[in-house]
């Protein structure tokens, strides 16, 4: 075939390539501000009969930008979900000086607690010790429940987690499955790789990820501890959550394909992600505040417990100022979990449930054997004394704290708000650096795979003008054909 | 009777001009018909014989002839059952009274069985590839079958090799002789995990738990699994012990593998499959599987068809797999110029054209089968209306001399009053 018609079919063929390209020129510029979208690139190679072919379109996809910036996701989200939970349990602790602190309430009760030795025959002053007890317990109640509330809400987190993941995976899967099966044509098949991407992306946030590209185009997903999350069919993680948290009773962990992925005890964990941080904060940060809360609750039960006075002491130990849900037997050395949520000042202690005041001068809470002052004398000073040194004195605390063993009450409750700040910062410059870093790298595969107007328009200039010229040549084709005509009349 | 002759012998000429310009006609019309080949009117002389009195003219002799082999250029549809040959061969086609004809008009379109038809109402044949590459007749076209693109159910097919290839951290620590997941135990531990998935006998998902182990100084083991069998909590210890074990031993001076490059493991319901294990390694890094692939198709719906060049018609599959299911041959004689044209855009074999021989697309002799192309006429609007212009002149001249002939006759006539 030659001649006229051949000439006019590759017109039209440079017709078609010109609007193919241009069509996917209108495609980059209108979705230039969706940071999911890749560019697309559209070329033309010249067919057999000599005119142009449209190319299948290429994307301009970058996979060692888009695992950095999978990478940077994981790591941005986690430390950001970590900085929350940790300011919502610094938010209860406050500064040290301000009100309503575990420490300034021990500061206050302490300096109260002085007062009455001064002067042990002033039951108002009594009573306003008692109060502050009152105060300091609970100033430990409330932080303990809002420690416990932050560990429910990571469980519930968890649980939000496990579900998005399973659901992004299953989305995955629909995807991934069309991409690999050559079922698509080649622009359905670009768009399921922008929202295969965007999934990544997502499915990033909750969990770190690590992916591998096969022949095929499929993708297997791994977390960054090496567990298969995704391999031809989703691995969905199994989570139970817990409807209530109690201190001292630890949350399940996440499964995946068989391996347990959260926890100490875990044999390939993951490191980044939402789903970790809240784990971190349900079985590490949080536990470790209560046990510190609750070491300062056993010191408190412990230090104003009343002995067997008399001279031949037969009945144990019994709680005195400070009772708990085990009164009146007084809490061994070691940690009670849930002590500081349950610690409360006996009403024996207190006025204003029908209590005597001067029980914290002359003991004896438990019984007449427990009387200290057992002369009844107004200004007996022995037991203020000793209460006083306890408070001052060193104590030996759980490791489980990780805080300093040896230490006073107050020392142990600042030392408690110290370490929470120091978590608090160090989660906030982490969460910084990685909100940046992950910024930079978005930036970065912007710029690699993005839209770039400045292009786009000129690549339409460019099409536009190309249109028009293969336009003209079917115009002098009519126009010959047209002479021909003439000729025949 | 020259004068007589003269008359005849315009005549001729007009009839034969008359042929040409319905040759023209035809082109014309078909200008736009899809595989449509040119036809073309040769002229030839007829003489008689000649007294040494005058000249007795001859008159001239029509002859069509088809350019069955002239190519038509390819022009882009966008559908992928349109074919379009770029070389030599014909589509082999059934009609609607079951003849078996051959056409270059390749705008097939699936009918509600699923096979091919083209706008002619012709179905296109090929052989089935359901039992293996088809053998097939050289000079006829038994065996075939009309190529059936949607009912096609994929026969499943099962695991039989794949690769491993991970990278194990050198740094990790040994586990006890007594705890190596090899051993199936409860309290079996391991250093990192990972799991395939792997086609059955009859298409059934079946995945494997792969362990890697570290037992000792550059010695791992890679135990499989079935999952199936996991406890309740998807671990030790499984209903029933491993699959395969295979001890692989490393380099300590560039930590690449130096034995245990394969594992085989028997797929429960499926067959032997061989998982290679090259390019394992192991360095002081994170666990992480850097290539882990099986072979295998699970049996799942056909979504869409791709033809091949060589004329390979493929399924796909919503699982991502694709299946060849029909090969389209094609057929080709040994003078295509002199194939009989009929209603249709289809050929059939004559005497001078010689018998079909058949072969597949790309082999010698045979054009490729492009998807998502028809070819297009090969009758050019512009060398027709120049050959009308011509051949319009040409009859005129002829009427001209046969009206010369009969004015001269009347000449002859009116002598005699």
């Amino acid at each position: 075939m030659s001649g006229i018609s051949l000439a006019l079919s590759n017109a039209l063929s440079g017709l078609m390539a010109t609007t193919g390209q241009t069509v996917v020129t209108s495609r980059n510029i209108t979705r230039a501000n969706d940071e999911n979208y890749t560019r697309e690139i559209s070329t033309t190679s010249t067919s057999a009969s000599g005119g142009a072919s449209l190319d299948p379109t290429q994307r301009a996809a970058d996979k060692k930008l888009l695992d950095a910036l999978l990478q940077s996701t994981s790591m941005s989200s986690g430390q950001s979900t970590l900085l929350d939970s940790i300011t919502a349990i610094s938010n209860t602790v406050g500064d040290v000086q301000d009100d309503g602190s575990v420490a300034w309430s021990i500061d206050q009760f302490q300096q109260k607690l002085q007062a009455v030795e001064a002067d042990p025959g002033n039951s108002t002053l009594a009573s306003q010790a008692i109060a502050g007890a009152k105060t300091l317990a609970s100033a430990l109640n409330s932080a303990s429940q809002v420690t416990q509330a932050v560990r429910s809400d990571a469980d519930a987190g968890m649980a939000k987690s496990v579900a998005t993941i399973n659901d992004l995976l299953a989305q995955f899967q629909k995807l991934d499955n069309s991409i690999a099966g050559n079922s698509l044509d080649p622009d359905s098949r670009a768009a399921a790789m922008d929202s295969r991407d965007a999934v990544l992306k997502k499915l990033s946030a909750e969990i770190g990820i690590q992916t591998v590209t096969r022949s095929d185009n499929s993708t297997a997903i791994y977390t960054d501890g090496g567990v298969t999350l995704f391999d031809k069919s989703p691995r969905l993680l199994t989570f139970s959550a817990s409807t209530t948290l109690t201190p001292g009773m630890s949350g399940a962990p996440v499964y995946a394909d068989g391996v347990q992925i959260t926890g100490s005890s875990s044999p390939m964990p993951s490191k980044t992600g939402n789903l970790v941080a809240y784990a971190q904060v349900r079985d590490q940060i949080a536990p470790t505040y209560q046990n510190q809360l609750d070491e300062i609750a056993r010191a408190l039960v412990t230090s104003f417990s009343e002995k067997d006075q008399s001279a031949s002491p037969s009945q144990p130990d019994a709680t005195g100022l400070f009772s708990y849900s085990g009164s009146p037997a007084v809490p061994g050395a070691a940690l009670v979990p849930g002590l500081a949520s349950q610690i409360k000042v006996n009403s024996a202690f207190d006025p204003a449930s029908g209590g005597n005041a001067n029980l914290l001068r002359d003991g004896g809470a438990n019984g007449a054997a427990y009387k200290y002052n057992t002369l009844n004398v107004a200004g007996f000073q022995g037991r203020l004394q000793s209460l006083a040194q306890a408070m001052g004195q060193t104590q030996s605390f759980s490791a489980s704290t990780q805080l300093p063993a040896s230490n006073t009450i107050l020392g142990l409750a600042t030392a408690s708000a110290g370490w929470v700040e120091a978590t608090r910062s160090d989660a906030d410059s982490k969460a910084t650096n990685a909100d940046a870093t992950q910024t930079r790298t978005k930036a970065a595969l912007m710029s690699a795979t993005g839209v770039n107007l400045d292009t786009e328009m000129a690549t339409m200039l460019n099409l536009e003008k190309s249109y028009q010229a293969s336009a003209k040549v079917l115009t002098t084709i009519n126009q010959m054909l047209g002479d021909l005509f003439q000729v025949i009349r | 009777m020259s004068l007589y002759g003269v008359m005849r012998t315009s005549a001729s000429g007009m009839a034969a001009q008359a042929s040409r310009i319905s040759t023209v006609a035809e082109n014309v019309a078909n200008s736009n018909t899809t595989g449509y080949k040119s036809v073309r009117t040769d002229f030839s002389s007829l003489m008689v014989d000649t007294s040494s009195g005058g000249y007795n003219s001859g008159s001239v002799e029509v002859d069509t002839q088809r350019f069955v082999s002239n190519q038509g250029t390819l022009t882009g549809t966008g559908s992928d059952t349109d074919l379009g040959i770029q070389g030599q061969g014909f589509f082999v086609v059934q009609g609607p009274g079951g003849e078996t004809v051959m056409t270059r008009d390749g705008s097939f379109a699936p009918n509600a069985t699923g096979q091919l038809v083209n706008s002619s109402g012709y179905v296109l044949m090929g052989y089935p590839l359901s039992s293996g590459q088809p053998s097939i007749v050289v000079n006829g076209f038994s065996g075939m079958t009309p190529v059936t693109v949607n009912s096609s159910t994929l026969s499943a097919v099962p695991s039989t090799t794949g690769t491993f290839q991970t990278n194990l951290p050198s740094d990790a620590t040994a586990v006890a002789a007594g705890n190596l997941p090899s051993t199936n135990s409860a309290s079996a531990t391991y250093t990192a995990k990972s799991s395939l998935v792997t086609i059955g006998n009859l298409g059934q998902e079946v995945t494997l738990d792969l362990y890697s182990t570290k037992t000792g100084p550059n010695t791992w083991e890679v135990t499989a699994y079935d999952k199936a069998g996991a406890s309740s909590t998807g671990g030790f210890p499984y209903a029933s012990g491993p699959l395969s074990t295979q001890t692989l031993t490393f380099d300590p001076n560039n930590g690449q593998l130096v034995s245990g490059s394969t594992l085989g493991v028997t797929v429960p319901g499926g067959q032997a499959l061989t998982l290679d294990l090259t390019g394992t390694s192991q360095l002081a890094t994170n666990y992480s599987v850097t290539s882990g692939k099986v072979d295998g198709n699970k049996a799942s719906v056909a979504t869409s068809t791709e033809i091949d060049k060589d004329g390979t018609v493929y399924a796909s599959y919503d699982n991502g797999s694709r299946q060849a299911i029909f090969r389209i041959p094609l057929a080709t004689v040994t003078s295509p110029d002199h194939l009989q044209a009929l209603s249709g855009n289809v050929f059939a074999t004559t005497s001078q054209s010689g018998d079909a021989h058949v072969g597949f697309p790309q082999e010698a002799g045979f054009g490729s089968v492009n998807s998502g192309v028809l070819e297009q006429s090969t009758a050019d609007i512009a060398s027709e209306f120049t050959d009308m212009i011509d051949a319009q002149r040409g009859y005129t001249a002829n009427s001209k001399v046969f009206q010369t002939g009969a004015d001269l006759m009347d000449v002859l006539v009116n002598l005699k009053r």
